[in-house]
């Protein structure tokens, strides 16, 4: 697979009715939030993961550096 | 499509804040354009300078190719549907209604007829002789709308209607007016922060952000395709990574971010970042939805798999 | 009742509410009563009261001199109220709307003198109207006139003092109503197509009417007894009612026929304070 593999732990799960989430720490202590839907086989919490995603799923987008802009609860700036 | 709102190089400040920004904005006939934001934005103040209640400081509005600075509200052919409703608690409905109608001195006949048509049309026949305090939060947001669209505006503006109503009424609501506006063919400019609302109900939304219009497209666009980090985890949600670009080749990109690299393809331009394209070693941001993760099963490790309800009784 | 009981429910409430339902039994119902029934009274001839019961005070209210001042107070209490509205309107409106930073201080410079002695401010007027008063003085001196103007003892003179007094019982409610106009009903009578007049007259005026009318009793009622003005502005030439009730209990020596004077101009009160509160009126904002 092209786009990116990144190693990660799974921290936890979020039940939201339809969906899933699972919030994934990565190496360097960044999150990483996933949407998985319900019924799906998913890896249990604490467990050493690779996470994946094509690269057409990858957004590029300019970064203003003289602009700041607020995260989303739970992302962190990388 | 034609435009029937035109806004050009709007500026709109007040003593030391400067809460529009150069807007340049162009509404299309007919379409259902949302002005999505947080506190502040800008975007009650640009919907009220469409219809008339603040000036802009620099710039023009025309509505239907005519300039309407020098026009008051009542002499655009735009109502507002404010968001506390704004209905006179000492008219029945039948005058608030007809209030409009009342000051163009439109025959009585008509009016009569007008008014229950459009309190039919908003489910609300029978209610004529009741006072706007007799009536429910959702009940007196229809009379809202009632009472502007029977004045037959080119534009309707409404600025966060349903802000005030439960959740599964406003769910509701959102179809009613999506229904109503295709039925009328009538233009009409939402203002919410609400963004399940704007790709709910937008033909087109525009995002704004500290008096700066960020992007406007389709909700598809807005949502695959965010223009801005802000639009991207402004919308949905989302993973960013920053980095730098290292190559680009073929649309496809190679981004290094700290951990290693990425790459992003699917027609990425080589052009020198600014105007065009993205430049190598230009500064950006890769953004992932979460959706579009996978956890990869490498088949020589043992991962182990569970279902889900064994994870969850962990 | 136990005496526990007593203790804890009767004996607490009777401490609070105790005290004000003295005080209101002791200096306004039995005054009240002691009117009441002076005004059945009659006087012998060296002036003093008897309980001797007669109707006689209250037929004597229908003279024909006492219909005149009846007549004259109403002119002049309902001309009073008038131009208080005229005049306080535009003025409360204007206060109340606005976003300057001066808006307290606006409403403070028509309070503030609302707190000095009225009998004092009055005679300030006087003595500043007078032929040898400032007005005159000044306008002399700038050749503007070469006669003292006579202003003073005229019923014009009477009004303009009362609208002086009672001017600012006429802006507390109208603050009050404009006050809570929303603004978004007017940004929506514009919207829908009214232009500045039909915006007041349909939307403006019907919202803050309660306002007026509160605004009205509040200056008529106090018009009709203020003696004071008509006897230092109007020299005795625009007696009100209060003129007469005054005279009787001073010069005229007969207390029961001011104490029926009194109850009728009680009566009025009653009548026009029920009035209001029929028509819908907000009777909290007559407390003001």
């Amino acid at each position: 697979m092209e786009g990116f593999t990144v190693p990660a732990v799974v921290r936890d799960y979020i039940y939201v009715g339809s969906v899933l989430k699972c919030i994934a720490v990565l190496p360097n202590g960044n999150e990483i939030k996933m949407e998985k839907l319900a019924g799906e086989e998913l890896p249990p919490i604490g467990e050493k993961v690779f996470i994946c995603w094509e690269p057409e799923d990858a957004v590029l987008i300019h970064s203003l550096d003289n602009r700041f802009y607020q995260s989303m609860e739970n992302i962190k700036l990388a | 499509m034609n435009t029937i709102v035109d806004i050009k190089g709007v500026n709109k400040i007040y003593g030391t804040n400067h809460v529009v920004k150069d807007l340049n904005l162009l509404v299309e006939e007919g379409e259902f354009l949302t002005l999505l934001g947080s506190s502040g934005c800008g975007k009650t103040t640009t919907l009220r300078m469409i219809a008339g209640f603040e000036e802009p400081t620099t710039g023009s509005i025309t509505v239907e190719g005519e300039p309407i600075e020098d026009k008051e509200p009542y002499e655009r052919n735009v109502n507002t549907v404010f968001q506390s409703y704004a209905l006179f608690p000492h008219m029945t409905i039948y005058d608030n209604v007809a209030y409009g109608l009342k000051m163009k001195k439109v025959p009585k006949k008509e009016i009569k007829e007008r008014v229950l048509k459009m309190l039919e049309m908003v489910q609300l026949s029978g209610f004529e002789k009741r006072y706007p305090s007799q009536l429910s939060g959702g009940q007196k947001q229809r009379v809202a709308i009632a009472r502007a669209l029977i004045n037959r505006p080119k534009v309707l503006l409404l600025d966060e209607p349903l802000g005030a109503l439960d959740l599964k009424l406003r769910k509701q609501m959102q179809l009613e007016l999506k229904r109503l506006q295709k039925k009328l063919n009538i233009t009409f400019i939402y203002v919410t922060h609400d963004q399940e609302e704007a790709l709910t109900m937008s033909d087109r939304i525009a995002i704004m952000h500290d008096g700066v219009m960020d992007q406007i497209g389709s909700p598809t666009e807005i949502y695959e395709r965010p223009a801005t980090k802000f639009v991207a985890t402004f919308i949905g949600e989302t993973n960013v990574f920053d980095g730098t670009i290292r190559s680009i080749e073929g649309g496809k990109a190679v981004i290094g971010i700290e951990n290693g690299e990425v790459t992003s393809s699917g027609s990425v331009e080589e052009g020198d970042g600014k105007n065009t394209g993205f430049a190598v070693n230009e500064f950006v941001t890769v953004s992932v939805r979460p959706e579009k993760m996978h956890f990869l099963r490498n088949r020589w490790r043992a991962l182990r798999f569970r279902r889900l309800s064994e994870i969850t009784s962990m | 009742m136990t005496k526990k009981r007593f203790r804890e429910k009767t004996l607490p409430a009777a401490v609070m509410v105790g005290p004000v339902t003295l005080w209101l039994i002791l200096l306004v119902a039995v005054p009240l009563i002691y009117i009441l029934v002076m005004s059945f009274c009659s006087i012998d001839q060296y002036y003093n009261v008897t309980f001797h019961f007669t109707v006689d005070n209250y037929r004597h209210l229908i003279d024909a001199s006492y219909i005149k001042i009846y007549v004259q107070s109403l002119v002049i209490a309902l001309l009073t109220t008038l131009i208080c509205i005229v005049v306080a309107y535009p003025f409360t409106y204007i206060i109340a709307r606005t976003k300057s930073r001066f808006k307290s201080l606006l409403y403070m410079l028509v309070i503030i003198p609302f707190w000095t002695n009225s009998l004092i401010r009055i005679y300030g007027w006087k003595s500043f109207l007078g032929t040898t008063g400032w007005l005159n003085s000044i306008l002399m001196k700038l050749h503007i006139i070469s006669q003292p103007l006579d202003l003073l003892f005229k019923q014009g003179t009477t009004v303009f003092g009362m609208v002086y007094c009672l001017f600012p019982f006429m802006v507390l409610p109208l603050y009050t109503a404009i006050g809570k106009l929303d603004s978004t009903l007017l940004e929506a009578s514009c919207d829908l197509g009214a232009k500045g007049y039909k915006t007041f007259l349909k939307v403006i005026l019907p919202l803050t009417a309660s306002g007026i009318f509160s605004g009205c009793i509040m200056v008529f009622i106090p018009c009709l007894g203020y003696f004071f003005v008509s006897n230092i502005l109007g020299g005795g030439n625009s007696d009100v009612i209060g003129n007469l009730i005054e005279r009787q209990f001073k010069s005229g020596n007969n207390w029961p026929l001011g104490a029926a004077l009194s109850i009728i101009l009680i009566v009025i009160t009653l009548v026009l304070v029920k009035l209001y509160q029929k028509t819908g009126g907000d009777m909290d904002s007559l407390g003001v």
